[in-house]
């Protein structure tokens, strides 16, 4: 009913809207090339969600601003015909489409930038269930409260609905936001079902306990359905999202995509770095070759699927397009070291960590400068022994192949249990 | 000249807390024809009545209809809405809005078109004179410019009564002779005006309806309501009022007492 000129006039949403968008794309591009992202579609549409956090509690307010003004002008007292839902819908429509053009405006800005043009949809749906949710709770306010406080405590409660949930533990708490999505996703990993499903049914809860308010008939049963409305919303969204203990966004992504080399060792990357597939083989087969020298075991392939899915004989690195040849042999070379283990009292191999991955990548024959930027002011030591891990490793290496391999047998060895010494002196007695 | 269709209550009970007083008990009445005045002291219950002769107040028990149209039953509700006009007591101006834009919506709000809106809007506007303010923005008007605003929100649909409530109390002598000529120039609909103000009754109305204590206590045609003041009364239709709500009066009327 409401005319373009009249709306442009009336509603504050439209006057924001010009400011909403710019510091929309402002901040998604802030925020998200702070360093330099894969050109990953989920990752780049779903970082910029981080600007939920400015637009939702604004629309809030704005949904409280016009229910407090349909209040004011007297249209819940007077005889109306339309459904109450008629009457909402303007201004609710276009407080949420100024809330989602903003929004999806910051991942645009982000996706052009990357040569992308149509965004991962699931990110975008759930933010607009989101800030559809927001947008309701906000008119409900409206309805509620005092005129005066209507809007302020909208915003107010907007924004610790959007804070609260990623300040707690435990950690799958973080899931019942959508601007947690902010944090997916690593180009081995594709935004989780829990990460969408969660905050979408809180949404969905909200929305309705929202819009029972908004239908207008006051009485203890719909008092009931809003409550169970909102209990739903919030006890389904923790079944889901307390599947991801760690509140972990992601989840492996699905390993048929990745691009192979076919050369032994097999080299097999992401669609995104497989511009680099052939440089990258090139660089893995010369530092297997170097190890195989020495006597180590070598997987038989490298590629970079989600490294929660081990496989025998597959080595899992990360890898970025940018990284130079020394990123990725300082890659490969961490992989080869196995991993921490989570030890009840002191990890006794620990030290052994730094010394082994050193080892492996001056091998593999990083550079100079890069051995020095990445190893240079670290020390191995155990009781009797206190030497700059560099200097140890050139002591190693100056050894016969046996002997380097047994050193590196040795001191992997004692990283697999939390109980084990390891025994870094070149000359093993 | 006016339709067929009259506003009935049928054994209204209204109390607006539970445990409060009862502001109408088993009421029922029938609208006169034409344009009629409801008259009562603040508190006869004149507003609750008319806001449940709109709908826009449910009633605790009983019913109220026009002709056929009964809003309690499922499907006639909007009809009924439809062919209700009221003007609230507090008419409210719509924040943002421009008077022609809102009395749009609220035509609009009462089932029309758009375009319809929009249209008998301009016209609406023209009846109650505020052609020339109809880009002003609501909230600026004066109380009695306000009043007309309303009246204009009443006229853009096609109803078949008007309930004024207090549509001249707190204007000044000329806002409210305006506010009169405007009353004349209404299309002829069933018209009721609750107020407490007596004046010009005999110009202006066709029957003379006075409330108190939620009973309908007199009904009659303005001449017979004037009648019943002293002959040389200054105020005929104060000093009528008056005996007519004094409790140990018996005023006679030729078309005697309405309360059922």
């Amino acid at each position: 009913m409401i005319r373009i000129r009249t709306a442009i006039r009336m509603y504050p949403a439209v006057w924001l809207a010009p400011m909403l968008i710019v510091l929309c794309i402002w901040y998604a591009r802030a925020m998200v090339f702070r360093s330099d992202p894969d050109p990953y579609l989920p990752s780049l549409s779903a970082q910029p969600m981080s600007t939920q956090g400015l637009v939702a509690p604004i629309l809030a307010a704005l949904a409280a601003w016009e229910s407090a003004r349909l209040r004011r002008g007297g249209i819940w007292q007077m005889s109306i015909v339309r459904r109450r839902i008629a009457v909402v819908a303007w201004p609710l429509v276009i407080i949420w489409a100024v809330g989602f053009v903003a929004v999806a405006s910051g991942v645009v800005a982000v996706l052009v930038a990357k040569g992308f043009l149509i965004p991962d949809p699931r990110p975008l749906a759930v933010a607009g269930l989101v800030l559809g949710a927001h947008t309701l709770a906000g008119f409900a306010f409206g309805l509620l409260l005092p005129i005066v406080v209507a809007a302020p405590v909208a915003m107010a409660v907007s924004l610790l609905w959007q804070v609260m949930p990623r300040a707690i533990e435990p950690l799958w708490t973080h899931l019942l936001t959508s601007q947690q999505l902010e944090t997916c996703c690593a180009v081995d990993t594709d935004i989780g079902v829990a990460a969408l499903a969660a905050p979408a049914l809180v949404a969905l809860g909200v929305a309705v306990a929202a819009a029972i308010v908004i239908a207008g008939k006051r009485t203890p049963a719909t008092a009931a359905l809003t409550v169970a409305a909102l209990a739903a919303g919030l006890v389904s969204a923790s079944v889901i999202a307390s599947s991801e203990p760690r509140g972990d966004v992601g989840v492996a992504r699905n390993e048929a995509v990745l691009q192979c080399s076919g050369a032994v060792p097999e080299v097999c990357l992401w669609p995104e770095h497989a511009s680099r597939l052939s440089e990258v083989s090139g660089i893995v087969r010369a530092a297997a070759t170097a190890w195989t020298g020495i006597g180590v075991q070598v997987p038989t392939r490298f590629d970079e699927a989600f490294a929660g899915a081990v496989r025998p004989g597959t080595l899992h690195f990360r890898l970025w397009l940018g990284a130079s040849r020394d990123h990725v042999i300082d890659s490969i070379s961490y992989e080869m070291v196995p991993g921490y283990i989570d030890c009840p009292g002191a990890y006794m191999a620990a030290g052994a960590f730094d010394p082994l991955r050193a080892w492996y990548a001056a091998t593999a024959g990083m550079s100079a400068e890069a051995l020095g930027e990445e190893f240079g002011s670290l020390r191995a030591y155990s009781e009797d022994f206190d030497i700059e891990v560099l200097a140890l490793v050139d002591d190693i290496r100056s050894q016969s192949p046996d002997r380097q391999r047994e050193w590196v047998e040795r001191n992997t060895w004692a990283l697999g249990a939390c109980d084990r010494s390891p025994d870094l002196r070149p000359a093993h007695p | 000249m006016f339709g067929f269709n009259l506003l009935a209550f049928d054994l209204i009970a209204h109390r607006y807390q539970r445990g409060g007083p009862l502001v109408l008990s088993d009421f029922s009445w029938e609208m006169p024809p034409g344009r009629s005045v409801l008259l009562g002291p603040n508190g006869a219950g004149k507003t609750t009545l008319l806001a449940i002769g709109a709908d826009a107040l449910a009633p605790n028990r009983g019913r109220v209809r026009l002709g056929e149209l009964d809003p309690a039953r499922g499907g006639q509700k909007i009809a009924y809405r439809r062919a209700v006009a009221w003007m609230p007591q507090r008419v409210r101006a719509i924040p943002g809005m421009t008077c022609r834009e809102q009395v749009a919506y609220v035509g609009w709000l009462k089932g029309l078109s758009r375009s319809d809106a929009w249209t008998r809007a301009q016209r609406a506007l023209e009846i109650v004179d505020l052609t020339e303010r109809a880009d002003a923005t609501a909230a600026h008007l004066s109380g009695g410019q306000l009043r007309r605003l309303g009246l204009a929100q009443c006229l853009t649909h096609d109803s078949k009564v008007l309930l004024l409530d207090e549509p001249t109390a707190g204007l000044d002598p000329e806002q409210r002779a305006r506010f009169r000529d405007v009353l004349l120039g209404l299309p002829d609909v069933p018209v009721m005006v609750a107020t407490h103000q007596v004046d010009d009754l005999a110009d202006l109305f066709d029957a003379v309806a006075v409330m108190n204590h939620g009973k309908i206590v007199w009904q009659g045609s303005p001449a017979a309501f004037l009648a019943l003041a002293p002959q040389a009364s200054k105020h005929p239709g104060e000093d009528a009022f008056r005996l007519v709500l004094a409790p140990t009066s018996s005023p006679s009327s030729s078309e005697g007492v309405a309360e059922r």
